[in-house]
C-alpha cells in the first residue's frame, strides 16, 4: 500500500545482441526507459572500473544515440490492409513471439499475401463499380418511366443530343429566369426524393455550349441508357438480370476471399504480433546509446522484479554488464516514476489522485488515506440503504458494460458506504420510519449532525496536516515542513485554533489562554519569516531570494491568509452535516408532493421520480462536494503530486 | 433590443482580442525596415505574434513558411472562437472556415493540372489540421487530377467537381475555382439566412456587399479577359448582392461591350473600382478589400451587441496578416516604401 520502490537499471552490452535483449526487454514489460544519451551526459551512467570492463568504458567517449536504418512503412501499410481485408481482430499472442524467428521473413510472406489480396480486392472493386453503373441507368430508366418514347428515337436523333439530370433549386431558379438565352429543350420528367429531374434536348452542333451551360448551374448528370431500344419501363427488366449476373460473380468472389482468410489467418494474425513487438522495440531503441561495440541501456525496474530480469537475461552470461542502483544513487539527478500499488479494495481510486497529481516517489501514497475519508464523506453525506444500494448496482452494471470504466469500481464502493450510513440514519429510498436509526435521526439531530461533522473535519486535518510533515520530513524540507503554513507551525496554529474553539463553544480548559495565544502568534510570526530564518539555519545566502520588500508583503499576507484560511478549512466540513440534512429535506418536498396526489399510483410514481431525481442531482453534487474536501481541503496539506507516472515498454495483451 | 447577454463571452474576449491588433504607428515601423529579418524581430516582440513565431528563426527563415503562419493564425483564431457558439452559430463560423479549406482545395486542383506532384505543396495548405472535414492526407496521395477528385468521392465537393474533368484542361481550373467559391457562398448564405433577425439583417448587408464586390469582380474579368458566353457568366455569378440582385446581374451579364459594363460599374456606388484607367487592374482586388476594411471600421461603430462584433475582428485580423505578408512580398520585390503602401488593405 504504497508507492513502490524503484531501481535503477543501467546495461551495457555486445551490439550484437540489441535485438534479443531489446526483446527480452519487451516480453519482461515492466521497463521504464530513460533516454540512455541524457543518463551518460548526467554522469549517472556508472560501472564499476575494473580490468573486465574496462573495454566498455574505453569505447564510453564516443557515444552516440541508436538509430535503426530499418523503415516499414510499406510493410505497415500492407499489414492494416490485410488486416481490415480480412476482419483480423489486433491481438497480440506471445505464442507468436517465443524463441528464434525472423521477422523478414514475417514481412516476406505478409507482402505476396498482400499482392495475392489487393489483385482480388481490385477485381472484386472493378466488378462492384460495372454493379454501380448498372443501377444507375435501373435508376434512370425508373425516373423516365412516364416518358412514353421509345429510347431507340431519342439514342437515334441526328442533330440533337440529350441529357437526363437533376437540377438544384438555385439551377432551376437561374433557368427559370434566363430562359430565353438558353440554347435548349430543358423538360421535367419527374422526381426522385428531393431532387427534381429533368430532360434536356440540345443541338449536337452547340454541345461544347450547352455541355458548359448545364455545367454552370450544377447540372448533376445521370448515367442515361446510351445504347438501348425500347420504352424504360419495358427494359428495365433487361437490366435487372444483367445486374444479378454481376452479383452472383461478386459472391463467387467474396466466398473466394473467405478461402483466402481461412489459409493466411495465422500468418497475418502473426505478423500483427511480431510487428508489435517491433514498434515496442522501436520505443526501447530510440532511447538506447550505442558505440561501434556496444550498447547501453537504462531506465527503471520496481525492485521486488529484478531478480525476474536477472533470470531473463542469464543466457547471456558474462555478455552482458548489469548495474542495478538505489534511488538513493541518482535521486538528484533523475526522478525515478511512481508506480502506485494498493490493495484491490482501494486501487480504484488512485485515478482520482491521478486527476490532481501523480504522487512523487518520495511522498507518502495519499490512496489509503483518500479512499478511506471519501467513502466516509460520500455515505455521510448521502446515507441511504436502498439508494446506496442502487448506487451500487449501477457501478457493478458499469463495470460489467465497460471494461474500462474506473468510475464503476468507485461507484461500487460509495454504494457499500452509503448504505453502511443508511443503516446508521435508519434511511431506506428516503423513507425514514421504517428502519430503526443505529446511530441517530439527521432531521432529529441537526446540532448534533453540524458539531460532529467539523469534529470529523478536525481529526481529517490533524492527519492531513501530520502526514505533510512526515513528507517535508523524509524530503528534508525545513522551511515548508517546520515553518510553512502547512508544515509545523500551521499545525500548531490549527491545534492552538481547535482549543479556543473548544474553550468557547463547550468550556473544555486544555492550556490556559495567555499562554496559548502568544504561542500562536510566534507562529504566524515564524510563517512571515520563515524564508530567512530557513537560509540562517542552513546557511545559505542571500538570505531573501527576491527583494525583502516584495518578499514580506507577500508573506505578510500570506500570513493573514493562513489563520483565516485554518479557520475556513475546519467549518468547510459542516458541509458533510449539512448534506446529509439536504438529503433528508430534499426528500421531504417528494414526500409531500405524493401525499397532495390523494392517488395511490401518482404517489408511487412521485416516489420512484424522487428518489431517481435525488440518486441523479444529490448523488453528483455529493461526489463533487466530497472531491473538493479531498482536493482542496486536505490535498493542499499534504499532497503535492509533481511525480511522474511509471509507463513501462510491454505489449498491450500478452 | 441589443442581445448583451448572449455576446457577453465572446465580446470580452473579442475586446481583448482587439487590443492585440497593430495599431497604425505599428504599421509605420514595419514599413521603415530595412530587412525581412527586422520586420520578423519587431513582430517577435509583439506579444501575440512572440507566441506564434517562437519557432521560426529570423537570421535563418523560410518566408513561405512564415506566410503560412500568419495564415494559419487566422484558421486558428476562428477555430477558437468556436467554443463559444453552439447550433447555428457555430455553423456559421464553421461555414467560414470553408473559405480556408476551398482555398487549399483549389492550390491542391492547381498543381494537379499542372502536372505536378501534389505532395509537393503539402506543406502550403492552411487548413491542414484536424478540424476540416476533408481528408488531406488522402488528398495528398493523389497521383493525377482525376485521382485527386475521386479521393474527394467522401466529401461534398466531389459531386460539384466531378463535371469538370470532362472540360477541357486549360479552362478546368478557372471552372473549378468558380464553382469552389459558388459552393462556399451558398453554404454561407444558406446559414445566415437561418439566424436570428438582427444578426441576419447586418450580416445580410456585409456580405451582400462582399458578394457585390465578387461579382463585379469577376463580370469584368469574364469580358475583359476571357471568352465566356453571357449564359455562363450569369450562372457563375452570385445570389444574394446588396446593391446589384439578380436582375441587376443578369443585365451586367448580358452588356455587349465591356466600355457599357465599365459605365455601368461608373455610375454605382462601386465606381471606386474602376475610375482610375491605368491601374484599374493591378489595385482592384486591392481597393474591393480596402473598401470592406473602411465599411468594418464604421460598423464598428454603430454595430454592437450582435454578432458582427465578431465578424468585425475577424476580418481585421486577417487584413493585419495580408498585409504584413504584402510588407514582406514587397521587401522581396525590394519596392519603396510609398510604393509597398499601395499593396496594404488599410491606408498608411
Amino acid at each position: 500500500m504504497s508507492v513502490e520502490r524503484m531501481n535503477m537499471l543501467n546495461l551495457v552490452a555486445p551490439i550484437q545482441y540489441i535485438d534479443e535483449i531489446v526483446k527480452e526487454m519487451v516480453l519482461f514489460g515492466k521497463l521504464h526507459i530513460v533516454n540512455a544519451m541524457v543518463e551518460i551526459d548526467e554522469s549517472n551512467f556508472m560501472i564499476a572500473v575494473d580490468e573486465e570492463n574496462i573495454e566498455e568504458i574505453a569505447e564510453m567517449s564516443m557515444i552516440h544515440s541508436y538509430k535503426d536504418q530499418q523503415s516499414f512503412k510499406t510493410f505497415k501499410y500492407h499489414l492494416d490492409s490485410l488486416m481490415t481485408f480480412f476482419n483480423i481482430p489486433e491481438e497480440v499472442k506471445p505464442d507468436y513471439l517465443s524463441g528464434h524467428y525472423s521477422f523478414k521473413k514475417t514481412m516476406d510472406a505478409v507482402n505476396d499475401i498482400f499482392h495475392e489480396a489487393d489483385a482480388l480486392q481490385k477485381k472484386m472493386d472493378a466488378k462492384k463499380q460495372e454493379l454501380t453503373q448498372l443501377d444507375n441507368i435501373q435508376n434512370c430508366l425508373k425516373m423516365m418511366k412516364d416518358v412514353n418514347i421509345d429510347l431507340s428515337t431519342l439514342n437515334g436523333m441526328a442533330y440533337f443530343n440529350y441529357e437526363i439530370g437533376i437540377l438544384s433549386k438555385e439551377g432551376r431558379e437561374k433557368i427559370r429566369k434566363n430562359y430565353e438565352n438558353i440554347p435548349a429543350i430543358v423538360l421535367h420528367i419527374g422526381n426522385d426524393q428531393k431532387d427534381e429531374v429533368y430532360l434536356i434536348i440540345s443541338l449536337k452542333e452547340f454541345k461544347l455550349e450547352t455541355d458548359r451551360i448545364l455545367r454552370s448551374l450544377n447540372f448533376r448528370r445521370l448515367e442515361a441508357p446510351k445504347n438501348c431500344a425500347g420504352k424504360p419501363f419495358e427494359i428495365e427488366t433487361i437490366f435487372y438480370e444483367q445486374s444479378e449476373i454481376l452479383r452472383a460473380e461478386i459472391a463467387e468472389m467474396e466466398k473466394y476471399k473467405e478461402e483466402l482468410r481461412e489459409k493466411y489467418y495465422s500468418d497475418v494474425e502473426k505478423a500483427y504480433s511480431q510487428n508489435e513487438m517491433e514498434e515496442a522495440k522501436t520505443v526501447i531503441k530510440s532511447n538506447i546509446a550505442c558505440t561501434d561495440n556496444f550498447f547501453y541501456l537504462s531506465g527503471w525496474v520496481p525492485e521486488k522484479e529484478k531478480s525476474l530480469l536477472d533470470k531473463r537475461l542469464s543466457v547471456f552470461d558474462d555478455e552482458v554488464i548489469l548495474v542495478f542502483k538505489n534511488t538513493k544513487d541518482v535521486y538528484n539527478y533523475i526522478i525515478p516514476p511512481t508506480k502506485l500499488s494498493n490493495h484491490r479494495i482501494i486501487s480504484p481510486f488512485e485515478p482520482l489522485i491521478k486527476m490532481y497529481g501523480i504522487p512523487s516517489y518520495g511522498e507518502i501514497d495519499p490512496t489509503l488515506f483518500l479512499s478511506l475519508t471519501y467513502m466516509f464523506l460520500f455515505g455521510a453525506m448521502f446515507g441511504d440503504v436502498g439508494q446506496g444500494i442502487v448506487i451500487f448496482l449501477m457501478g457493478l452494471v458499469a463495470t460489467k458494460k465497460m471494461t474500462n470504466s474506473v468510475y464503476g469500481q468507485i461507484f461500487m464502493r460509495l454504494g457499500v458506504s452509503s448504505t453502511i450510513f443508511g443503516f446508521l440514519y435508519g434511511s431506506i429510498f428516503g423513507f425514514e420510519h421504517i428502519l430503526p436509526a443505529l446511530f441517530l435521526r439527521p432531521m432529529e439531530n441537526i446540532n448534533t449532525m453540524l458539531y460532529s461533522s467539523i469534529i470529523v473535519g478536525a481529526v481529517f486535518l490533524f492527519i492531513s496536516f501530520s502526514i505533510g510533515i512526515i513528507n517535508a520530513v523524509k524530503n528534508k524540507d525545513i522551511k515548508e515542513g517546520i515553518f510553512g503554513r502547512n508544515g509545523v507551525c500551521g499545525f500548531v496554529f490549527f491545534m492552538g485554533l481547535l482549543m479556543i474553539l473548544a474553550e468557547m463553544t463547550i468550556s473544555l480548559k486544555t492550556i490556559p489562554m495567555n499562554f496559548l495565544i502568544p504561542v500562536m502568534a510566534s507562529c504566524i510570526l515564524l510563517i512571515v519569516i520563515r524564508e530567512p530564518l530557513t537560509h540562517l539555519l542552513i546557511n545559505k545566502r542571500p538570505l531573501y531570494e527576491e527583494p525583502p520588500a516584495n518578499y514580506y508583503t507577500e508573506s505578510v499576507f500570506e500570513g493573514l491568509e493562513t489563520i483565516i484560511n485554518i479557520l475556513s478549512n475546519t467549518i468547510s466540513f459542516i458541509r458533510v452535516g449539512a448534506f446529509a440534512l439536504n438529503h433528508v429535506g430534499l426528500f421531504m418536498a417528494f414526500h409531500t408532493m405524493a401525499e397532495l396526489a390523494n392517488n395511490k399510483a401518482a404517489g408511487i410514481l412521485i416516489y420512484i421520480i424522487g428518489n431517481i431525481i435525488v440518486i441523479g442531482l444529490e448523488g453528483l453534487i455529493v461526489f463533487i462536494q466530497g472531491l473538493r474536501l479531498e482536493y482542496y481541503e486536505m490535498f493542499s496539506k499534504y499532497f503535492v503530486g509533481e511525480g511522474i507516472e511509471y509507463r513501462p515498454v510491454a505489449l498491450k495483451c500478452s | 433590443m441589443p442581445d448583451i447577454k448572449k455576446y457577453a463571452a465572446i465580446n470580452t474576449k473579442i475586446k481583448y482580442l482587439e487590443g492585440q491588433l497593430l495599431t497604425d504607428e505599428d504599421y509605420e515601423v514595419l514599413l521603415n525596415k530595412d530587412r525581412v529579418e527586422d520586420i520578423m524581430f519587431f513582430l517577435k516582440g509583439k506579444q501575440v505574434y512572440g507566441e506564434l513565431l517562437k519557432d521560426i528563426d529570423e537570421q535563418n527563415h523560410d518566408l513561405a513558411e512564415f506566410e503560412l503562419l500568419l495564415l494559419k493564425n487566422i484558421v486558428r483564431h476562428y477555430e477558437q472562437l468556436l467554443f463559444y457558439f453552439s447550433g447555428i452559430y457555430k455553423k456559421l463560423i464553421k461555414a467560414f472556415l470553408i473559405r480556408f479549406e476551398v482555398s487549399d482545395l483549389k492550390l491542391l486542383i492547381k498543381t494537379a493540372i499542372k502536372g505536378e506532384d501534389v505532395q509537393s505543396v503539402s506543406h502550403s495548405l492552411i487548413t491542414f489540421t484536424k478540424h476540416t472535414t476533408v481528408d488531406f492526407n488522402k488528398l495528398l496521395q493523389s497521383k493525377s487530377l482525376e485521382d485527386l477528385i475521386e479521393n474527394m468521392s467522401q466529401t461534398p465537393y466531389y459531386n460539384i467537381l466531378k463535371p469538370f474533368l470532362e472540360e477541357s484542361t486549360d479552362r478546368q481550373l478557372f471552372y473549378m475555382e468558380m464553382t469552389l467559391d459558388q459552393y462556399y457562398f451558398r453554404k454561407l448564405t444558406g446559414i445566415i439566412s437561418r439566424l436570428e433577425v438582427e444578426d441576419k439583417r447586418v450580416l445580410r448587408k456585409f456580405i451582400g456587399t462582399y458578394i457585390d464586390l465578387y461579382n463585379i469582380q469577376w463580370i469584368y474579368r469574364a469580358k475583359k479577359l476571357f471568352n465566356i458566353t453571357p449564359e455562363e457568366i450569369y450562372n457563375y455569378s452570385l445570389p444574394g448582392g446588396y446593391r446589384f440582385n439578380e436582375d441587376a446581374i443578369k443585365e451586367l451579364s448580358y452588356l455587349n461591350s465591356y466600355n457599357e459594363l465599365i459605365d455601368k460599374i461608373l455610375g454605382s456606388k462601386y465606381s471606386f473600382l474602376v475610375d482610375n484607367n491605368e491601374t484599374r487592374e493591378i489595385y482592384m482586388e486591392r481597393r474591393s478589400k480596402r473598401f470592406l476594411y473602411f465599411l468594418l471600421l464604421n460598423y464598428k461603430k454603430k454595430e454592437q451587441f450582435n454578432i458582427m462584433e465578431i465578424m468585425i475582428y475577424l476580418h481585421l485580423l486577417e487584413y493585419e496578416m495580408r498585409d504584413i505578408i504584402s510588407i514582406i512580398e514587397s521587401h522581396k520585390y525590394g519596392y519603396t516604401m510609398e510604393h509597398s503602401k499601395q499593396f496594404l488593405i488599410r491606408k498608411v
